[in-house]
């Protein structure tokens, strides 16, 4: 080995490891995770209000905003007889006004009001200049006709007891408390603990069960289809080991959205 | 997978034995073949300067003899080509007859298996490029065969085909043929051209040994 060969070793020696280094140092950054977001700060209540606090359902009806199609009246701006087709449509509305008042008791009684304090200035618009009428006209004289006109009152009685989302939430969370002892499952395998399995529930009124059946199962990895069955049992035998589940309001028991029936979600990644 | 999984030291301790050896076997090879690389060029670029100058001005003096006594015991390749010519010479023209045609000959024969000497003590290791860049290849790529099958029998032991199972060993796997590149890249770039290179120094070492023999041959004439 003469020194040229001496050299050429050396450097060669010197390079390989001048790359390995720059690969452990480089290449370890690489393979990085991103870094972990910000922990949201959460706090556990205990007190939960299991009442309603729904605000009083208001009893005033929906407004009828139909106004009467006056459309054909101005199609006819260069009509040379606009001053006898007025008349007409005028009578239509103030005939058509006593009706619905008659027929309303006390509570629309400003509504009438503007159709009324509106005809006269409508009439006398009329008369001033008909050039003029025909551009206005394309607003019905009775557009605000509906409004408050029809006093109707609401023909669903008021329900004893609403479910609000705050009742809602409550619920949920008093639901979890009660089948989290029981989502300790032993799994599968590990991996398994992805899948997640959408359970309906149906309870009775004293909080026992009345029917579970599995409404969907989250898989996301093929891989781990042969576990969805076990998932499923086990999600079944989370919820008739923990219930009865007592002290839910027996009010929303029934009521739209109550806890007569209700979807758990058996989410294992979630309770380890 | 832990974050520094990828570096290449961890790559390479994760690995089964074969895939080590494997590996540690490509990691030589590159050492290997930029050690050659690397003083295959010194070489080259000494003996090319060495020579170009040593013929300069061997075609300028005047007397082959003195110069040979004074500068002839060089290492380069020029040097070594006019002392087997010389001593050649030597040796025809030492007796009372002198076989001029013979003599020619010899000095030609003599020139010629100078110059291949010196040629292949110059493309001594270019073989060992030439391996490497061919075989380094198949060399990394039967540790990646040999790691993926691993793998593979991993997950058919552990049941479970999730990615998290199979990744780390087929990246580790896959880091035996980078090495195998790694290795025959440089390899089959630098036999190409130094291959280059040496075919253009024995094409001046030929024309220099072909001067040379022109050269005595006139002084044959001469001493007639």
């Amino acid at each position: 080995m003469d020194r040229s060969e001496a050299t050429g070793v050396g450097v060669s020696l010197v390079g390989h490891g001048a790359v390995l280094a720059v690969l452990v140092l480089g290449l370890a950054s690489v393979g990085r995770a991103p870094p972990p977001s910000d922990a949201i700060e959460v706090s556990f209540v205990d007190e939960v209000g299991l009442v309603s606090a729904a605000p009083q359902p208001t009893q005033e009806p929906p407004a009828q905003g139909m106004a009467p199609e006056t459309g054909p009246v101005d199609d006819a701006p260069a009509a040379p007889t606009p001053e006898p087709a007025q008349p007409e449509p005028r009578p239509t509305p103030a005939a058509a006004q006593p009706a619905p008042r008659q027929a309303a008791p006390s509570p629309a009684r400003e509504a009438p009001a503007p159709p009324r304090a509106r005809q006269p200035a409508q009439e006398k618009q009329g008369t001033s200049g008909s050039g003029r009428r025909t551009q206005r006209s394309r607003l019905g004289d009775d557009i605000l006709k509906g409004i408050g006109d029809d006093p109707t009152p609401s023909t669903s009685s008021r329900p004893t007891a609403r479910m609000t989302g705050e009742a809602r939430a409550s619920i949920n969370a008093a639901i979890r408390r009660a089948l989290v002892p029981c989502e300790r499952q032993p799994l599968p395998s590990p991996e398994a603990g992805a899948i997640r399995v959408d359970v309906s529930v149906t309870l009775s009124r004293n909080g026992s069960l009345v029917g579970a059946q599995v409404r969907r199962v989250h898989n996301d990895d093929p891989g781990l289809r042969a576990y969805e069955e076990r998932m499923r049992d086990l999600a079944l035998a989370v919820v008739r080991q923990c219930t009865p589940i007592r002290g839910l309001p027996p009010e929303l028991y029934d009521v739209p959205r109550g806890w007569r029936q209700f979807t758990y979600q058996f989410d294992p990644r979630q309770t380890r | 997978m832990p974050t520094d999984a990828m570096s290449p030291i961890a790559l390479f301790m994760q690995a089964d034995i074969v895939v080590k050896v494997v590996m540690g076997g490509l990691l030589l090879a590159s050492i290997w073949t930029w050690a050659i690389i690397v003083g295959h060029w010194l070489k080259m670029r000494r003996a090319a300067r060495e020579s170009e100058r040593f013929e300069r001005e061997f075609w300028k003096s005047e007397d082959i003899d003195s110069f040979y006594e004074k500068k002839g015991r060089g290492e380069h390749p020029s040097a070594k080509v006019l002392a087997a010519g010389i001593a050649e010479w030597r040796r025809s023209t030492a007796g009372r007859t002198i076989d001029k045609d013979g003599t020619r000959s010899r000095l030609a024969v003599a020139l010629h298996s100078a110059v291949a000497a010196e040629t292949d003590r110059l493309a001594a290791r270019l073989n060992i490029l030439a391996t490497v860049g061919s075989v380094a290849p198949f060399v990394g790529l039967f540790g990646t065969v040999w790691g993926i099958m691993r793998s593979f029998s991993d997950i058919a032991g552990q049941q479970s085909t999730s990615l998290a199972v199979v990744a780390p060993g087929i990246a580790e796997a896959l880091f035996a043929t980078a090495l195998g590149l790694f290795a025959a890249i440089p390899a089959v770039i630098a036999y190409n051209r130094f291959s280059f290179g040496i075919n253009r120094l024995e094409a001046r070492l030929q024309r220099f040994a072909d001067g040379f023999h022109g050269t005595l041959s006139r002084e044959l004439e001469l001493d007639s």
